[in-house]
C-alpha cells in the first residue's frame, strides 16, 4: 500500500457529507475518540487547556455534520454568552426583561427559521391555496438541543438561579460539548458549570461506569433498535399490505424500537461524558414501568420533561393557576413539545394526544389514588398505561394521518390471533429480539447497578473482550440498511 | 506530575488499551483476506479497509442525459421485438430495488403495466439460487410477462466471485423464456468481478451496467438517494425502451400516479 492510498484511505474514512453525522455507533467515530483521549487524559487536569482542546474537538464534531453552518453555534454562544452578562448586572427591571427576550427571540428565531419556516410555508399554501415556494434549507443537526440549553441558561440567570460565566470559553464548552450536542441529554448550566471548576478526581469507577452506560447504548441501538426497525419500516410504509396482527407487532416493535434508539443514544452520551468525569444524570428511567401517563412523563427523556416543566408549564401558570388553566397549561406543554420533535402536524397531534391524556389522568386522579396498590390494580394500570402510549406512536412514526388512519383501522378490523405462530417462525430472529428488549426493561435497577459493578471491578481484558463481542454483534446484523438516530432529526 | 494527575492517566491509558483491543482486531480483519466462521455463519468485517483500496471505476462517467444524447453505454442487441403491449412486470431482487422500485412504479402507471416487485434484503445470487422456490413461487404467483433483476450488490467483494457463476445461471434457467433484463449493481467500489460474472452469463444487451452511472448515495454511502435512484430508474426506462433484444414502452411519467404492489423478505439470518 502507498502512502497515497494510505492518506487517501484515513481521509475518505473521516470525511462525512454535511447532513451526515458521523454516529456514535460508527467505527470511524470509535478510532477518533481514541486519538481524542489520549490527549484528553493528559489535559483534563488542566482546565482551561481541556475545555480549549473539547471545545475545538466538538466544533469539529458540529463541523463534519453540519458543513459551515456549524458557525452558528458559536455565534449563538458569544451573543448569549453577553446577553446573559448584561441581564446580571442590570438593576432596571423592564431593561433585564427586554435582555432576556432578545436572547429568547434570537435563540428561537434562528430554531424556528430553520426548523419550522418550510413548515409554516407550507401550511399557509395549504390553508390559503398560497403559492410560496419552499426555501433551500436543512435542519443543522443539534440545533433544537443546544438551542434549549441557551434558553434554560439565559432564563435562570434571569430567575437569579445561576451565575452567569465569567468565561466565554467555557460558555462555548457547555454549549458545544460533544456527547450531548446532536441529541442531548438537555443539561442545565446549573449542574454542569460546578463540574467544571470543581476539582474533581476522576477514577476508574466514572471512567469504567462510563464504558458500561457506552456498551450497553450501542447494544441497544446498533443491534436491537436497527434489526427491529427494519419489519417495522416497512409496515408503517404500507401498512395495507400486512395483516392486523403483523399491524399490532410493528406498533409493539416501534414502541420498543423508540426506547433503544433514543435511550440507547443517551447512554452513550452520558456515558462518554462520565468517561471525561462529567455527570449528566439520568436520561430515562425504565419508561415502559409506569402505570400511569405522568409517571411515563417522569421516565421519559426526563432532561426534556423538566425542561418543558421549568421553562414552559410553570411560566404558564403551572399548578398554581384554577383546573381549568392548570389543564390548559398541560395541553399547551405538550403541544408544543409534540412541535419541538419535528415540524410536522403529525407530532403536533402526538403531543395534543398526550395532553388529553395527562388532562384525563389528573381529572381522574382522586379516585385512582383511593384503588389499593394490589398487584392486578398496578397490572392493569400498567397495561393501560402502556397501551396508550404505544398507541401514540403510530402517530408519531406514521407519515400521515391517512397512513395512520390505515394502520388503526387495520388492526381493529383484520386482526386474526391465528397469524401469531407463522408470523414467528417468519421472523424468529425479530421475535427474540423484542421479547428480550422487554425482558431486559423489566429488569430491577438494582440488578442494573449489581452488573454494572461486576463490569468496573472486572480485569482490563473482560472489558476489552465484551466490548469486542458487541462490537462484532454491530457488525453481524448490520445490513447496510443503517438507520440514523431517530432523535436525530429533532 | 500530582499523584491524583498521575492515577487518571493511567485510568486512561489503561481505557484506551481496552477501546485498542477491539479496534487492532477490527481493522486487521477488515485488511486480512481470512475469514472467520463455520457454515453460513461468517465473521463479518467492517469496511475500513474499503477505504484504502484503490476505488477509482475504470469507465468514465456518465449520466441519464448523457446516454439519451450520445451512443449508449449499454450493448444494442441485433434482433427486435418491439413489444408494444401492457406488460406484467416482476421485479425482483436485493434493497437497491427500493430505489428503482418506486419510480417503477410511476412508469407502471404511465404506461399501462402491473407491476410487482419483490425486496429480498441482503439478498444476493446465492441466497435467490438457494431458495429458487421463491423466484418460482412468485412467478406462478404473478404470471409474469417480462422480469427484471437486480442483485449483486451484497457480492461485490466476495473473495471467488466465479463462484456465483452457478448461481446466476440458476436463476436465469428458472426465468426461462420470459424476456427479462439483469440491472447490475451501482458500485459505490470496485468489484472483485461480480458485474463480470453476471455480463458473461446475461446476453450482453440483457445487462445494463449500473456501475457506469454516478450516483448521489443516501447517508450509508451505498444506496442512492431516491433522487438519484429515480434517475437511474429513467436511464434503465429508456434502455428498455430503446436498446434491448425486447423492448417495451416505457415512457417517461408525467404524473406522479403509481401503480404496484410490494413485497418485502426478511435477511436471512
Amino acid at each position: 500500500m502507498t502512502f497515497q492510498q494510505i492518506t487517501d484511505g484515513i481521509i475518505a474514512l473521516f470525511s462525512r457529507q454535511p447532513r451526515d453525522p458521523l454516529l456514535f455507533t460508527s467505527g470511524s467515530f470509535w478510532l477518533l475518540f481514541i486519538g481524542f483521549i489520549l490527549i484528553y487524559a493528559f489535559l483534563c487536569n488542566r482546565k482551561n487547556r481541556m475545555m480549549l482542546y473539547v471545545a475545538t474537538f466538538s466544533l469539529f464534531f458540529v463541523y463534519l455534520s453540519n458543513g459551515l453552518v456549524f458557525l452558528l453555534l458559536p455565534v449563538t454562544a458569544i451573543y448569549d454568552f453577553f446577553l446573559a452578562r448584561r441581564l446580571h448586572n442590570c438593576k432596571n427591571k423592564k431593561a433585564r426583561k427586554a435582555y432576556l427576550l432578545l436572547s429568547i427571540s434570537l435563540s428561537v428565531g434562528i430554531l424556528a427559521y430553520f426548523k419550522y419556516a418550510n413548515f409554516f410555508l407550507k401550511t399557509w399554501n395549504d390553508l390559503f391555496a398560497g403559492n410560496f415556494s419552499m426555501l433551500d434549507i436543512f435542519l443543522p443537526i443539534g440545533i433544537s438541543f443546544y438551542t434549549f440549553q441557551t434558553i434554560s441558561y439565559v432564563v435562570d440567570v434571569y430567575r437569579e438561579k445561576i451565575k452567569p460565566t465569567d468565561s466565554l470559553l467555557q460558555y462555548l464548552f457547555y454549549i458545544s460539548f460533544f456527547p450531548l450536542i446532536f441529541a442531548g441529554p438537555i443539561m442545565r448550566a446549573g449542574k454542569f458549570f460546578p463540574q467544571i471548576t470543581d476539582d474533581k478526581k476522576i477514577d476508574k469507577a466514572m471512567i469504567y461506569s462510563g464504558l458500561w452506560l457506552v456498551i450497553l447504548g450501542i447494544a441497544k441501538k446498533a443491534i436491537f433498535a436497527d434489526y427491529i426497525a427494519q419489519y417495522n419500516n416497512w409496515v408503517f410504509e404500507n401498512p395495507l399490505q400486512y395483516s392486523g396482527f403483523e399491524g399490532l407487532m410493528a406498533v409493539i416493535g416501534y414502541t420498543a424500537q423508540i426506547y433503544c434508539d433514543f435511550s440507547g443514544y443517551s447512554d452513550i452520551s452520558i456515558g462518554l461524558a462520565s468517561i471525561m468525569g462529567f455527570d449528566l444524570g439520568k436520561n430515562f428511567n425504565f419508561p415502559y414501568q409506569a402505570c400511569n401517563l405522568s409517571d411515563f412523563w417522569r421516565r421519559w427523556h426526563i432532561s426534556l420533561s423538566s425542561w418543558m416543566r421549568d421553562y414552559i408549564y410553570i411560566p404558564l401558570g403551572g399548578n398554581r393557576a384554577g383546573k381549568f388553566r392548570i389543564y390548559m397549561n398541560n395541553l399547551i406543554t405538550m403541544l408544543i413539545a409534540g412541535l419541538w420533535h419535528g415540524a410536522s402536524w403529525m407530532f403536533v397531534i402526538w403531543g395534543g394526544l398526550h395532553g388529553l391524556g395527562l388532562i384525563i389522568h389528573k381529572l381522574n386522579k382522586p379516585w385512582l389514588d383511593k384503588l389499593p396498590d394490589t398487584k392486578p390494580v398496578l397490572f392493569l394500570s400498567w397495561l393501560l398505561t402502556f397501551s396508550f402510549v404505544a398507541f401514540l406512536w403510530i402517530f408519531f412514526r406514521a407519515p400521515n394521518m391517512a397512513a395512520c388512519s390505515d394502520l388503526i383501522t387495520h388492526i381493529a378490523l383484520d386482526f386474526d390471533l391465528a397469524y401469531a405462530i407463522p408470523f414467528f417462525y417468519a421472523r424468529k430472529t425479530w421475535c427474540i429480539l423484542l421479547a428480550l428488549i422487554f425482558l431486559l426493561h423489566m429488569i430491577r435497577p438494582a440488578w442494573h447497578e449489581r452488573i454494572k459493578g461486576w463490569f468496573i471491578r472486572s480485569p482490563w481484558i473482560a472489558k476489552a473482550l465484551l466490548f469486542s463481542i458487541v462490537i462484532q454483534l454491530v457488525l453481524q446484523f448490520s445490513t447496510g440498511e443503517v438507520q440514523p438516530f431517530i432523535y436525530f432529526r429533532f | 506530575m500530582t499523584e491524583k494527575s498521575e492515577c487518571t492517566l493511567l485510568s486512561y491509558l489503561e481505557l484506551i488499551a481496552v477501546l485498542l483491543f477491539p479496534a487492532v482486531f477490527i481493522v486487521w480483519y477488515s485488511f486480512s483476506d481470512k475469514e472467520f466462521g463455520k457454515g453460513d455463519m461468517i465473521l463479518q468485517k467492517a469496511d475500513i479497509a474499503d477505504h484504502f483500496r484503490n476505488n477509482t471505476l475504470p469507465v468514465t462517467l456518465v449520466d441519464t442525459v448523457v446516454i439519451q444524447e450520445q451512443d449508449s453505454i449499454v450493448a444494442t442487441a441485433d434482433s427486435i421485438v418491439q413489444d408494444t403491449l401492457p406488460q406484467r412486470i416482476l421485479l425482483f431482487g436485493d434493497s437497491m430495488l427500493e430505489g428503482i422500485g418506486k419510480r417503477m412504479e410511476q412508469y407502471a402507471a404511465e404506461n399501462n403495466h402491473e407491476l410487482l416487485y419483490v425486496i429480498w434484503y441482503a439478498s444476493s445470487t446465492k441466497i435467490w439460487a438457494e431458495h429458487i422456490d421463491t423466484l418460482k413461487h412468485f412467478m406462478k404467483k404473478f404470471q409474469p410477462t417480462y422480469i427484471v433483476v437486480s442483485l449483486g450488490t451484497n457480492e461485490l467483494f466476495v473473495k471467488e466471485p466465479n463462484k456465483r457463476n452457478s448461481f446466476v445461471k440458476t436463476i436465469i434457467q428458472t426465468i426461462g423464456d420470459i424476456p427479462y433484463v439483469w440491472i447490475g449493481p451501482p458500485n459505490w467500489k470496485k468489484d472483485t468481478g461480480i458485474n463480470q460474472v453476471i455480463e458473461d452469463n446475461v446476453e450482453t444487451h440483457r445487462f445494463f451496467p449500473s456501475q457506469k452511472l454516478t450516483y448521489k448515495r443516501g447517508s450509508d454511502n451505498i444506496h442512492p438517494t431516491f433522487a438519484s435512484a429515480a434517475k437511474w430508474t429513467d436511464s434503465i426506462a429508456y434502455w428498455m425502451n430503446n436498446d434491448v433484444k425486447h423492448r417495451i414502452i416505457l415512457e417517461l411519467p408525467k404524473k406522479n400516479d403509481i401503480c404496484g404492489k410490494h413485497i418485502y423478505l426478511q435477511p436471512l439470518r
